[in-house]
Order: structure tokens, then sequence, then C-alpha cells
């Protein structure tokens, strides 16, 4: 009875592991649309919103039109080649859907696609888990557990929630489908497998610059196998067929183009496949002329190869003509961006992690991941390695940079997968053949049994089941409470708790962004801030001047300079650049610090880069940033201070004078703000979004007569056309 | 008339008397700063040479203070940067007199004013109340009993959001000192980058060939990933780039403060505690599977327990610090209250 409970389990077991695979897809998407339950179906916070657009573009003029698409609503008057300036991957994908969904009679909206695309690929990249860590260990509850983890990890799900229409969406994906491929084909050798590999590499490539990490970690799994000896023709198979077929795949996105060839970041993969060639031509010498005369060769050839780099090496650095690039310095010394590269050290997600930004995005799993690694380097094979090297180099990348926790977090969910699936696995064995250990402990030590293999104390073994068990729900209820709570934010709509606990909903952006829709020329040309660029572009249909795309310094500065400059300078420079209308966002009477205001320094310290004639110690009393009335005169006549304060000097605070800024906290210094040059034509209900129009230049001073009526009349009778003679 | 002639004469004399001194300053100065880039000032001397008049030259003071050098980390970063310059200007010749009548021309020295007794009234009449601080003097000043007369344009003082960041403090020297000066490395600096290059290079190929026959022995793999995940784990770049202390000061109550408030920042033995009670977790787990191999139960259940005990006190402490640093985080396994609050269709953002 026992076998064929046993046996019916075994067959179904497959059909099981289906059911648990769909029901970790479904969690995966699921876990991921609170942000649209909680709000609403939207493109989130600002480079979807450029993406959104450009996929619109594509479903709607199809792809020679978007390849080939020059967008002059954006970078006025320089506009903006998109075809060769994206990474198509994420548009071509959503784009696909949607013609695919409209052929099978689905007429579903490209927002909607759009808006649930991120989470769909998250379902993917849980398959693409589970595929990778069965393939590395070649068990299917390690593939499950990495699956689920993968799933619903918070730093993954941060770049994937609906409505989060970025590259990371489905390009995390792509990264792990990859390295799934890569294994397999070093596992089977097998051209096929690497033939894939390369193709998935390609939509990689083709979806996100992140591709260099994998372009530079299978190098370095491949130069670490050869070095600890492990070196085996599939190996050698697999990197180079993928090295070629990838590095040329890649040479396809207009883009990466020539990267392939001239960029850094391809270095490691040139160069370990040109060290794979010479290691085997060394092998084959070393068959042919011998262990000593190889030898002597090798120690030739390495003493001259290292003095040639040391001499030429000083020569270079002492005669100027090698120096150290800002990122290598940056390696060596980690303070040298801070010094040196203020702007680099200033974007939050440059910024390096700390232990809790760790914990927070992979909660239980750093300290799971351990355990996975000590199996994996213990009991190792070609994939565990892999996935050991990945981790650890991974781990290294985060730790310089909160933003690559991203990269991280397929690493460490593997890897903690293949811990816990192994502690599971041992210990439920232990549970299974008690009654061999019991038999084994209760035998007299004359009796010289043997240990069983599996044995463990009953109620130890449970507990440590429980513990694991414990420990996994902790894990996913903080995943969802995160998903829910801290990642769902469209930021173009913003969400505030009242005084009786009641929910507010802020909807300034879209108020704004929709009047101008409504309400401008076509070709109005809007003058903002770089940050809200793809936004305006995307909701308003407007042209902007500068976008989140930051190529051109100068332009931003020109921006800068212009909201540092007094009204009539600013004002004749807009003129000058043809722009209609000013956007500025103030969070002063609605508590939204991120507005403007808070933002100006950098705008004036990207100005002054460009214009010597903006100086930061202008805007700031003895080094600090006022707006009461301690700041400075070139601070209260700049334009971002007259339009974001104009007429806030009327408006009574809650126990507060008049005029009170509640995000600096103190009491503004001008109120009585006259415009010249500028009339304001829209401000939002919560005051975050102001609009003004750039008046037309006045008409110049009336030409004065050159005489007087009188004397006029004079010269009129003089030559007989007086009135009456007219008459 | 004869009057006139002994007036101009004596005119003629000052004016030589003057130009000797001036000449004699700047000439001590330049001795001076021939063995030290920074000069060191006392009372005496600053009056002499930063106060008062017949001066010819730009001479810029660093305020600090060696007693409190150790406590104070603004002090250490901004003398590095300090010394930095000084050396700059050195190197390019600027400290050598060429038209002493025009600002740019002018020789510049760079001088450290200690804080002590004797000349703590300077800084009192400076009116500063943090150290350090750098002044910028172009031309003599006037003092008072309580204070001095000076272009506090020139002064660049700490606090108030100054940040110590090497470009800007060079840019605010070059400013008022109306040169383009940029930082010049010493020789040592420049070929430092190469050595700790060569330097890690050489230690990689050591430590390979030392432990050649230990290459596949994987824990000693497992022993330096390890290493790695823990230094890492620690978020010590971020002490790095941070400037981190060891451990803080409670604002309100002055106590020290081991754990810093909010996500985004952190100690230094806060991260590596933290570090450590992951990697002690992690030891726990896999020093549970390893007892499986033990011969003796009771040994089992001994080192079993404690195990278990390792791994929850390390996720409790984990779990208890991060509910310290961030007050808004509270999972629960109920829906938030305001997610409950009425039904579907009284749109409380839980609507579909």
């Amino acid at each position: 009875m026992e076998s064929g409970v046993k046996g019916l389990l075994e067959n179904w077991s497959p059909v099981f592991r289906i059911i648990i695979l769909a029901m970790i897809c479904i969690l995966s998407v699921l876990i991921r649309v609170f942000s649209v339950i909680r709000f609403e179906s939207i493109i989130h916070e600002f480079d979807p919103w450029f993406n959104f657009r450009t996929t619109k573009y594509l479903t709607e003029r199809g792809v020679y039109a978007f390849w080939d698409w020059f967008d002059a609503e954006s970078w006025f008057p320089l506009g903006r080649a998109v075809g060769g300036t994206i990474y198509p991957g994420i548009m071509l994908t959503a784009g696909l859907i949607h013609s695919s969904l409209h052929t099978l009679g689905f007429p579903i909206d490209i927002r909607n696609v759009c808006v649930f695309l991120a989470p769909g690929f998250a379902a993917l990249t849980s398959l693409a888990g589970y595929f990778l860590t069965k393939e590395v260990t070649g068990r299917s509850e390690a593939g499950l557990y990495a699956a689920l983890f993968v799933g619903i990890v918070p730093s993954y799900i941060s770049r994937s929630v609906a409505g989060s229409y970025d590259n990371e969406g489905v390009a995390i994906f792509a990264l792990v489908f990859t390295f799934y491929l890569y294994i397999k084909s070093v596992n089977t050798g097998s051209l096929l497998w690497s033939a894939a590999a390369s193709l998935s590499f390609f939509y990689m490539v083709a979806a996100w610059g992140g591709y260099a990490f994998i372009i530079n970690i299978i190098p370095i799994f491949v130069v670490g196998s050869v070095l600890i000896g492990k070196f085996t023709t599939n190996l050698y198979v697999s990197y180079c067929s993928f090295y070629i077929l990838g590095s040329l795949l890649a040479m396809q996105i207009p883009f990466v183009g020539t990267q392939v060839v001239t960029s850094s970041e391809h270095l490691a993969s040139h160069a370990v496949f040109v060290f794979l060639q010479i290691y085997v031509l060394g092998d084959w010498i070393k068959e042919r002329a011998g262990e000593a005369k190889f030898k002597f060769l090798i120690r030739f050839l390495v003493t001259g190869a290292v003095s040639v780099v040391v001499i030429a090496s000083l020569y270079m650095t002492l005669s100027g003509k090698m120096k150290w690039s800002g990122r290598s310095m940056s390696l060596l010394d980690p303070t040298y961006a801070k010094k040196f590269i203020p702007i680099i050290a200033s974007v939050s997600e440059h910024q390096p992690t700390t232990w809790s930004s760790f914990f927070f995005d992979l909660h239980f799993l750093t300290v799971f991941a351990p355990v996975g690694l000590y199996f994996c380097l213990m009991e190792h094979n070609p994939g565990k390695l892999f996935i050991a090297g990945y981790g650890v180099l991974a781990v290294y990348f985060a730790c310089v940079m909160v933003r690559l926790l991203l990269v991280l977090a397929p690493a460490v969910c593997i890897l903690s997968a293949i811990g816990l699936s192994e502690t599971l696995h041992r210990f439920t064995r232990h549970i299974k053949n008690y009654k061999e250990w019991a038999s084994y402990i209760s035998s007299k030590p004359s009796d010289k049994k043997t240990k069983p293999e599996y044995g463990y104390p009953l109620e130890l073994a449970l507990v440590v089941i429980g513990l694991i068990g414990f420990m996994s729900v902790y894990y996913i209820n903080h995943c969802v409470w995160v998903a829910a709570e801290a990642y769902s934010s469209p930021t173009v709509i913003m969400a505030s708790k009242g005084y009786d606990g009641e929910r507010r909903i802020i909807d300034d952006y879209r108020e704004a962004y929709y009047w101008l829709r409504m309400n401008t020329a076509q070709d109005a040309r809007i003058m903002s801030w770089w940050d809200y660029g793809y936004q305006i572009t995307g909701f308003s249909n407007r042209t902007v001047m500068v976008d989140n795309n930051t190529w051109n310094n100068t332009h931003i500065a020109t921006m800068g300079m212009i909201f540092g400059s007094n009204e009539e300078v600013a004002a004749k420079n807009l003129r000058k650049i043809d722009a209609n209308y000013v956007l500025v966002i103030f969070g002063g009477l609605s508590y939204y610090s991120g507005d403007d205001i808070n933002k100006f320094l950098w705008m004036i310290r990207i100005a002054a880069g460009v214009f010597p004639q903006i100086k930061e110690e202008d805007y700031l009393n003895r080094g600090q940033y006022r707006i009461d009335s301690g700041m400075t005169e070139t601070m209260k006549n700049s334009l971002m201070y007259r339009l974001c304060y104009y007429r806030f000097g009327e408006v009574q605070g809650y126990n507060r004078g008049s005029g009170y800024d509640v995000v600096r906290n103190a009491e503004i210094g001008e109120k009585n703000i006259k415009l010249r040059q500028f009339s304001e034509v829209f401000t939002s209900e919560h005051w975050i979004v102001r609009i003004y129009k750039v008046l037309p230049e006045e008409n110049r001073d009336t030409i004065k007569p050159k005489s007087t009526y009188a004397s006029r009349n004079k010269e009129m009778k003089e030559v007989g056309l007086t009135k009456v003679n007219l008459s | 008339m004869v009057r006139l002639f002994l007036l101009i004469c004596c005119l003629g004399v000052m004016i030589k008397v003057q130009g000797q001194e001036q000449q004699t300053k700047v000439e001590t100065l330049l001795k001076l700063s021939k063995t030290n880039d920074v000069i060191r000032l006392t009372a005496e001397s600053f009056k002499k040479y930063v106060v008062e008049q017949s001066r010819q030259y730009i001479i810029i003071v660093f305020f600090s203070s060696r007693v409190y050098k150790s406590e104070c980390p603004s002090c250490q970063a901004l003398e590095q940067i300090f010394n930095e310059i000084a050396y700059s200007y050195k190197i390019l010749g600027h400290t050598k007199p060429k038209d002493q009548n025009e600002n740019k021309a002018k020789p510049v020295f760079f001088a450290y004013l200690d804080f002590s007794q004797e000349t703590q009234n300077i800084y009192q009449k400076f009116g500063f109340y943090n150290i350090p601080n750098i002044y910028v003097s172009t031309k003599s000043f006037t003092e008072d009993s309580a204070s001095y007369s000076i272009d506090r344009s020139k002064l660049w003082e700490y606090g108030n959001g100054r940040e110590i960041i090497s470009q800007k403090i060079l840019d605010f020297i070059n400013k008022n000192t109306e040169r383009d000066v940029k930082i010049q490395k010493s020789l040592i600096e420049t070929l430092l980058p190469l050595a700790i290059v060569f330097t890690i290079l050489s230690l990689i190929f050591a430590l390979v060939y030392f432990i050649k026959n230990n290459l596949n022995n994987p824990k000693l793999w497992w022993f330096g990933c390890s290493i790695i995940y823990f230094i890492c784990m620690a978020g010590v770049v971020y002490d790095i780039i941070h400037s981190s202390t060891l451990i803080g000061v409670d604002p309100e109550t002055g106590e020290d403060e081991f754990i810093a408030a909010g996500p985004r920042s952190q100690y230094v033995l806060e991260g590596f505690a933290m570090s450590f009670l992951i990697s002690l977790g992690g030891l726990g787990l896999i020093l549970l599977n390893s007892t499986a191999h033990y011969q003796n139960s009771w040994l089992m259940r001994l080192v079993g327990i404690f195990s278990l005990l390792l791994i929850y006190y390390s996720i409790y402490q984990i779990s208890f610090a991060y509910n310290y640093k961030s007050s808004w985080y509270t999972p629960s396994f109920d829906p938030p209250s305001h997610y409950i609050k009425g039904g579907l269709i009284a749109d409380q953002g839980n609507s579909f």
C-alpha cells in the first residue's frame, strides 16, 4: 500500500511540479499588481514614460518608422534620433505582444500591455530561475525554491511592479535565462545550446546596458575554471561559440554597434578568447616539445611580458601619456568620486549600499546565501562554480552601488535555494530514515553498528524543518508587505493620509499635464528642469527643451542658467530658444520635498560648469541655502524663486504666518512678487505644478514725432494742406 | 622750500624703509616656505605677516587645532587638501615674486595657525565658532579690541552646509588669488596608483603561487568568498565614502549611539556587527548540516540545539535592529488598517 502511494506520488510528481511552478508564476504576477489595485493602471515614474511613448509610436507606425524616428518633440531645437539611441528590446517585446493579441482577437490597449509587461516577465524570470537552479543542482526542489525566491524578491519587485515599464523589467529575465542556457552549453558541450545562449544574450543587449555584466562574468568564470584546472573541451566549445556569435549579434543593436570592439567593457571577453586559444596552443606545444622545454618557454615569455608591461607602464605614467580615468581611480580609491566627481556621488542610485539596504531588499536570503555558497563550493560542478562566482562578484558590485542589488538578487535567490533545499533534503531524509537511526542509537557499542548516512534525532529534525518553514513564511510576508507598501507608488500620483486616516490622492502632475495638452498650442514648447521632460512629452504631447535622456550637458546647463538668472535675462534667453511656457514644481504648500527649490542648487552647479557668470556662492548666504529674509539678492531675483513663490505670500498657513514654506520650514523672504516677463497661466490644486507663459517682448518705445502738432500744422499750411483745404 | 625738501626726503626714506621691510617679509616667507609648503604661524608672526601693513604678497591662513585634530575628521580632511594645494602653488612657482602690484602676480604663501591659548584671541576676532577655516588675505587689515575688519568673502568657514571637497576648496583659493592652479601631484602620488595595481597583482600571483597545490581546496575558496561576503554586507564602501564614524552620538541625549537612524545611513561598528550576525546565521545553518556526521548522538543534539539558537538569535537581532532603524517598517500578516476601511465601493485606494 505504502509503495503504491509512493509510486503514485512519484508518477504524479511532474504534475505537482508544474502546478507548483504555475502557482509561483501567478504569485510573481499578483505580487506586482498592488500598484494597480492601490492606484490605477498607469505608467510609473520618468523613464517608463519615454519607453511607453516610443512603444506607442512603434505600434502606430510600425518597426521601420520606429527605427528611423527623429523625435522633434524632445531636446528642442536639437531633437533626438530615437532609433539609434535606445535599447529597443522592451518596446519591440511590448509591440510584439500587442500585435499578437490583436491578431488573436484581444483588442487590448497598448498601455495595459506596457503596464503588465514587467509582472509577466517576472513570471518568466521565476521559470528561468527554476531551470537554472535545476541545471546546476540536478534537483527540482531546489529549482522550485529558487523560482519562489526570484519571483518575489523585493529588489527585483522594486523594478518590475505593474506600471514600471523599464528596461530592467525584461532584462533580468534575459540575464537569468542567458546564464541557464550558457551553463547548459557548458554541461553538454552542445553548439545548439551555445547558440541559444548567444540569442538570449542578444535579447539582453537589446534590452539593457547591464548586458556588460554577462559579457564580463562569463569570461571570468572561464579563466577561473582554467586556473583551477577545470578546463574541458565543453568549456572551450561553449565559450568560443558564445563569444563569436554573441559579439556579432550585439553589434546589430545600433546603440551598441562598434562598441563591441572599442569599449573597455568588452575587453575581458576578447582577452579571454585570445587566452583560451593560447592555452590550447600551449597544450599542443607541451605535448610536442615536452614538459621541460615548455616550462622554460613559459618562464621566458612571462618574464619578458612582465618586464615590458612594467617598463611601458612606468614610462607612460611618468610621461603623462597614461592617465587614470575617474572610473579606474574610483575602483582603487572609493573616495575619489566624492572628492573629484561630486555629481556622481549625488545620485541616490549610485550611492554605496548599507547593511540595511541589503536586508530590506533581500531579507533572510542574506542569511541563507552563505549556506548555498558552501554547498556550491564543497560539492562543486561547473554550474555550481559559476553560481558561486556570480554571487561573489555581484555582492561586491552591489556593495559599491545600491542600484546593482538588482543584479545580485537572482544570485542570492539561487544560492539561498540551493542552501535551503539541500538542508531540507537532508533533514527530510533524516526523518524518513528515523527507524534505522532509532535502531542504531538503541544498539550497544559492542554491536558495532555503523551510523546510517541519514540519521538524526527526530525532534531536532522536526524543529529544523519548522524553523526553515517559519523563515520562508516570514520572508514571503516581508516581500508582500514591501511590494504593497514600499514599491507600488507610481510617483506621478501620490497618496497621503489625512488627520482622520482617510487616504487622499494627490494628482497634481496629471492635472497640470492635462491642462497643457488641452490649453496650449500643438507646437508649444515647454521649458522645465530635465526630470519632467519624459512626462511632459508623454502626457501632454508637447515639445520640451530637455528630458531625462540628459545627453547634452550644455543644453541642460542652459536651463539651469535660465532658472538661476533674473527675470529679464531669463525671458530674453527663453525667447531666444523659442520657449512658450515654463513649468516649475513647488512643494512648499503640500509637504512635497522633491520640488525644484530643493533641486535648485544642482541646477546652479550644472549651469556653473558652462556659464561662468553663474556662481553657487551667489545663491548662498555664508554657505547656507536660504529662502527666507536671509537669502541673497541673486537668489531672490532668480527665476526659479520668483516662479515658485509667486502669490505664495498671499497664502495663510494653519497656525503660521502667510507665505510659510512647509518643506524648508521658513517664511519666505519676498512675499510681494510682481512678475514682469511672465504671466501665471496654471497652478495645480496643491500648487505642486505651476505653469507660466513667457510674455512677448514689449513694444519698442513709440517713435517721437520730430515736431509738435502746432509746428506740423504750420508746415502743412505752408504746403497748402490745411484741414479746410483737405475737406 | 627747505621744509618741503625735508618732507620729500623723509617720505623718500619712509618709502625706502617700507619697501625694504616688504622685501624682507617676502624673503623671510620665501625662505620659510622652502622648507615647508605650509608655514607655521604664531600669534606674533600672524600679526606681523598677516595683519600689519607693508606687504606685497598674498597669504592664505588655515585655522585648525592640533590638539583637537584627532576628534575633528573635518580638520584632518581639510588639512590634507590644504597641503596639496600649497604644494601645487609652490611647485608651479606661485610663491616667487613677479609683479607685486597685481594680485594675480603677487607671491602666494600658505600658513597654518594652530588654536592655542596664545592664538585664541585671533580666533575670537575672526568670529569663528568652528574649525577648520581658511582665510585668503590679499591685503593687510585693521583691528580693534573685538574684531578684525576683514573681507568676509575671502573667508571659507566650515559649517553652514559647506562640504570639504578638494575641487571646491581649490576653486575658492584660485578665485581669491586670481589664478587657475590645478592640483599637482608629487612623484610618489603619480606613481601610487600604478604601485597599488602592481602590488595587488603581485600579491595575487604570490597567493596563487603559494596555494597552487591547494587551488582545488573548496574550504579555502569558501573561506575567501565568505570574507568578501562579510565585508561587502558590512557596507564597507559606504563607510569609506561617507567617512562613517565607529559609533555615533545621540543628538538629543548626547549618549553613544550604536545604530544610526534611517535605512540609508550606518556606523562602522553597526555595519560590521550586522554583517557578523548575518554570517553567524549562515554558519549556524552550515553547522546544523554538518552535525549529521557526528557519531555521538548527544553531541549531535548539543551542537544541533546550539546551531538552532545561533540561527534564531541572528535573525531575531537583525530584524530587531532593522525595526529600530526604520520605524515605518511594520510588516504583518494582516492588511494594514487603512486597507480594510470601508467597502470596495467606497474608494480607499483598493478598488479595481
